[in-house]
């Protein structure tokens, strides 16, 4: 009996060191209970997938145009095609100026929709649904277009921060409220991708975990399972998408200002 | 000859017309499909994040412990319902797109 309910539908999301570096001791809680800790810098189950990941997009981009044929194959279409639309994207969004930015937004989107893709596999592990790593790159987005909006306009880019058309006497108030809205990019952007991973893995777990359970009627939650996993599938797509059009209308503010 | 000069001219034509097209577009169409029910929760959500964690932090440094988060959670709020309003905004401008285009066709 205990087999059973040692499987829970979180184990997917656990961390576990495969070549631990400087280890953190083991929390004892208050009510007895001791909660485990993955090592200071250690090399994780999660280092271990992003290594994969690169390695897996770096193979497919590398192998796509390997052939460079002037009439692309299959595979040289696939690659072709990422490039092209993520170059649409920046060049909508941005403008002829965000051009030199085309290396950064190619490397984060293939990056995400290759762990968003990756993580869809069977025994696999979704780096994005970490806020952590989520967040890290949400930040690292978010303080580089904010040093690029004062190289690029100077003391200029605080005019983001005032609406045009503001009274004076609203102004110290807008200004505020302004940044406040500017500061919770990070937040929105990397809670947006790390929600919805999370929630399409745990709900795959979840009604997987009723297939062996309900017997001959387990052909229900199996497939309702292969619906959900198209529709994983199409999500893992969106939201990588969705992550580096934002990355672009951010971007879009600090190089051309209003 | 006569032949050569004509397509150099329209050559550069074609060059200008797509250098032209190339400097007008500094679009403007963020956002995309990405405005729905989800998004426009999750812009007040990290509203009040954000000022919980400015309005705490502030209350350490200066140990005026509540007036500042009390002060930023309210801000919080605001930049919030702000985000709201224009993710809101956003979506209807793309809805009016999309309401011409089928127009037009």
């Amino acid at each position: 009996m205990s087999e059973e309910v040692k499987h829970s539908p979180l184990d997917q999301f656990k961390l576990y060191d495969i070549v631990p570096i400087a280890p953190v001791n083991p929390t004892v809680m208050s009510n007895g209970t001791v909660v485990e800790h993955v090592s200071l810098l250690g090399f994780t189950n999660s280092s271990l997938f992003m290594v994969i990941i690169i390695a897996v997009a770096v193979a497919f981009l590398a192998g796509g145009m390997k052939r460079k044929a002037l009439i692309p194959g299959r595979w040289q279409s696939m690659t072709e095609l990422l490039y092209e639309f993520t170059a649409n994207m920046l060049k909508e969004n941005v403008g002829a100026g965000g051009r030199a930015y085309f290396p950064f937004i190619f490397s984060l989107f293939i990056f995400i929709l290759f762990s968003n893709l990756v993580g869809l596999l069977p025994y696999s592990f979704t780096i994005t649904s970490h806020i952590i790593v989520t967040f890290a790159f949400a930040l690292l987005i978010f303080v580089g277009v904010t040093v690029l909006g004062f190289v690029n306009h100077g003391t200029k880019y605080f005019s983001m921060f005032l609406p045009h058309g503001t009274p004076l006497w609203l102004a110290p108030v807008m200004v505020i409220i302004e940044l406040f809205s500017y500061f919770a990019r990070p937040i929105t952007l990397s809670i947006r991708l790390a929600a919805n991973m999370m929630a399409g893995h745990v709900v795959l777990k979840v009604v997987a975990g009723f297939i062996m359970s309900m017997g001959a009627w387990g052909i229900l939650p199996f497939s309702f399972i292969v619906l959900m996993t198209g529709f994983e599938l199409f999500i893992a797509i969106l939201q990588a998408y969705i992550f580096t059009v934002l990355t672009c209308v951010y971007l879009n503010d600090a190089v051309n200002l209003h | 000859m006569n032949d050569e000069k004509k397509s150099l001219s329209e050559l550069g034509e074609k060059i200008k017309s797509a250098k032209k097209s190339h400097q007008n577009d500094s679009g403007n169409r963020g956002g995309g499909r990405s405005a729905s029910g989800f998004n426009l929760g999750l812009e007040l959500v990290s509203g009040i994040l954000v000022g919980t964690f400015v309005g705490i932090s502030l209350d350490k440094w200066l140990d005026t412990a509540p007036i500042f988060f009390l002060i930023c959670i309210i801000f919080g709020v605001a930049a919030g319902a702000l985000n709201i309003y224009k993710l809101a905004c956003k979506m209807d401008i793309e809805d009016e797109i999309d309401e011409n285009e089928s127009k037009d066709r």
